[in-house]
């Protein structure tokens, strides 16, 4: 490499450092209940060596009424170890993915790009570039995500499969990075497996040749799915797909099986290809807040004129390899999402998305070698790409970060700061639908003791650890906090601090529980949300809720 | 043959997309109720053009939300709106075109990109324009002629291949 494309892969990854580094716990403001989960078994594994049910190295987290693949939690421990309970502790693991991701793009483009050595270069160097600016790998980048850390392994998962078409000995590796990552993300329990058997049949002549080694990889690849067949039968491994697949509404269908197969292709059809529609891609941002920003789709608009010059210039070299494995990674990407109940949901399908921003790159690489003079098309890619930087700063650092406080629960992290002032009292904050992992938030945040944890859900668990069937109503304790549901009846002790948004706490019982307004805490966007009562002395009437 | 077939479809899209804004003009292409601000920016409940602009404090984003970003979310929408396969095709609603004949837009929709790309840049582009004049119910109109040129594309390149099989 020259010492001028040296430059700008470092400056590429400078631009990746900022977007997924900057104020990474301040922006998404807030914690979802997934990120809190994560952090803090992570946090009571770091000290006890157990989750927060008190179970040995678990092969899923059981938290907030469902399961969590392990190996984002396990990853976690290590910037809790570093830096504390904070919030861009728990999101350092999928940053610093989003991060590698980009060298790892570049890598697997400049070994496997499409013409000559130089022209690798100038490919590798877009593709990440692209990739580093994508709103979508931003956004994923700075949540704590599963679906982002597993599509960095994914990627290295192919470039060691590519790997093995040359060097042999590569393709144990390559499954053992792609049995890897079924641990990592439910979706890749689908794509991996699809990916490695479709791979192995396109390239048959040449792992015939080498049957030895494809033996040992299989070998590798089932002893690495053996944690998912020990807990096969509990119901715990297809929890995740019940809860968000369709194939349960086939029983609301009337008629026999024609009627049930036709609703059954039609959706799957829908929902596939929801995924290859421009509106949702470049355009559209859509009513769920977990795309996104608030004014952009997973694309730039404008990136869509680059998306179709790119399938111009991959079709152009239809029987190179990238154009073959992008082919197949667009084409199987959606497959898994395609049978969950929401239409487009980029979340699931990131691997597929990490597909498209290569053909993007292609496409720029395209109106690269398309214009002649070297100066004025440098000039046009650079405005492009800064105008991008700039339309995604302004638009997620500066307005849509107050856009996702209400979904993320900000103000339970300003209710932290609040309930030091009262260590004293008792505190009872209610828990509704409306405070969905209040609790798990509030633990991981405040620190709470991991062993009394453990006894306290171990208690609530109702059902074995790994089941079909999980609580998701459980009551925390931490210290002199309780949170749960209000019992009315609790309260009537006097001297306790009730914590609850508008809905929670009537006139009516502020009156009888003779409370006094204590403090209020505000979101983001300075609405009073979360108020705090002190109720004190003996209860006129006690009801009970 | 390919050239006046491409004049031909520019052609009827013009006349198309001319008549569409005569009789279905948008009236509220620059304009934007308050009602529909809030429901471009308040996904989720999140937002409002006021609050935020009252927390961010600085002018760039003020100036962002009031000036460019609820103006350029309104426009992506609506040139967005007949660029989505579900309007065309879908096994759960009638639509235009049934789901059977998917595969052949597909192959006649890479062979355009492959062969005709400019081609297809200046028919979105032209699209877009009329897109922006029209209500958004309408648009979906102006790409009907698109699609069938498309679907007749991949129909005769699978046929050609099914008999080149054959031989």
């Amino acid at each position: 490499m020259k010492r001028i494309q040296v430059i700008l892969f470092i400056l590429i990854l400078l631009i990746a450092v900022f977007t997924r580094f900057y104020r990474l716990g301040e922006i998404p403001m807030g914690i979802h209940a997934d990120e809190a989960s994560q952090g803090y078994n992570a946090y009571s594994l770091l000290k006890t060596g157990k989750d927060m049910y008190g179970k040995l190295f678990p092969i899923l987290f059981r938290a907030n009424g469902s399961y969590q693949p392990p190996v984002y939690t396990y990853l976690t421990i290590v910037p809790i170890f570093l830096f504390g309970n904070t919030v861009s502790s728990v999101r350092f693991v999928s940053a610093l993915a989003g991060l590698l991701l980009v060298g790892v793009t570049f890598l697997f483009v400049y070994l496997f790009g499409i013409g000559k050595k130089e022209d690798k270069i100038t490919q590798a160097l877009i593709a990440s570039v692209v990739l580093a600016i994508s709103p979508w790998s931003i956004h994923f980048s700075r949540l704590a995500i599963e679906g982002n850390l597993v599509v960095v392994f994914f990627v290295l998962g192919l470039l060691l499969a590519l790997l093995s078409l040359k060097k042999k000995w590569f393709f144990v590796f390559a499954c053992l990075v792609f049995a890897f990552t079924t641990h990592v993300y439910y979706t890749e329990r689908i794509t991996s497996i699809l990916f490695m058997a479709v791979f192995v049949l396109f390239n048959r002549k040449i792992f015939l040749k080498q049957k030895k080694e494809v033996l040992i990889g299989l070998v590798v690849f089932v002893l690495v799915m053996i944690p998912h067949l020990v807990i096969s039968e509990s119901g715990a491994l297809t929890k995740r797909l019940s809860e968000v697949g369709y194939i349960k509404d086939i029983n609301n269908v009337d008629g026999g099986l024609i009627n049930k197969t036709t609703f059954l292709t039609g959706k799957f059809a829908d929902h596939y290809f929801s995924y290859f529609s421009p509106k949702n891609l470049f355009f559209d941002p859509g009513q769920d807040l977990g795309r996104t920003s608030q004014d952009l789709a997973v694309f730039y608009p404008w990136f869509f004129i680059f998306a179709l010059a790119g399938v111009r210039y991959l079709l152009q070299y239809n029987s190179e390899t990238m154009t073959k494995l992008l082919a197949l990674v667009i084409v199987i990407g959606p497959l898994p999402a395609s049978i969950t109940g929401d239409p487009f949901y980029p979340l699931r399908v990131l691997t597929y998305l990490w597909g498209i921003t290569l053909v993007v790159s292609y496409g720029f690489n395209y109106f690269w070698n398309w214009f002649g003079l070297k100066r004025i098309r440098m000039l046009t890619v650079s405005l492009i790409l800064f105008y991008s930087i700039l339309h995604f700063y302004i638009s997620y650092f500066a307005t849509s970060k107050y856009a996702s406080s209400p979904d993320l629960s900000y103000s339970y992290i300003k209710l932290v700061d609040e309930l030091s002032k009262y260590k004293d009292k008792k505190v009872f904050i209610d828990f509704s639908g409306r405070a969905w992992g209040v609790g798990i938030r509030l633990a991981y945040l405040l620190k709470a003791d991991p062993t009394k944890t453990q006894d306290n859900l171990s208690s609530q668990l109702g059902t074995p650890y790994y089941s079909g069937d999980v609580n998701a109503w459980e009551t925390f304790r931490i210290d002199n906090i309780t949170i749960e549901p209000i019992n009315w009846l609790e309260i009537c002790g006097g001297d306790v601090i009730v914590v609850g948004d508008r809905y929670s706490i009537s006139e009516n019982q502020i009156k009888d529980h003779k409370m006094k307004l204590e403090f209020v805490v505000k979101n983001a966007v300075y609405e009073d949300v979360l108020f705090g009562y002190l109720a004190s002395g003996k209860c006129s009437e006690p009801q009970n809720r | 043959m390919i050239p006046k077939i491409k004049l031909f479809l520019v052609l009827v899209l013009v006349i198309i997309g001319l008549s569409l804004s005569y009789y279905s003009f948008d009236y509220n292409l620059f304009t934007l109720s308050s009602i529909e601000s809030d429901q471009l920016l308040k996904r989720d409940g999140g937002v409002t053009v006021e609050n935020v602009s009252q927390v961010s404090g600085r002018e760039i984003a003020k100036y962002y939300i009031n000036r460019h970003m609820i103006y350029s979310l309104k426009l992506f929408r609506k040139i967005s709106y007949p660029l989505n396969l579900a309007v065309y095709f879908n096994f759960t609603q009638n639509n235009f075109y049934p789901y059977v004949i998917l595969p052949m837009f597909i192959i006649g929709c890479l062979y355009t990109i492959r062969y005709h790309l400019a081609y297809l840049f200046l028919y979105i582009f032209v699209s877009a324009i009329f897109t922006c004049t029209v209500i958004s119910s309408k648009t979906i109109i102006l790409y009907y002629p698109l699609i069938l040129t498309l679907v007749i594309i991949g129909l005769y390149l699978s046929t050609r291949y099914v008999h080149k099989l054959r031989r």
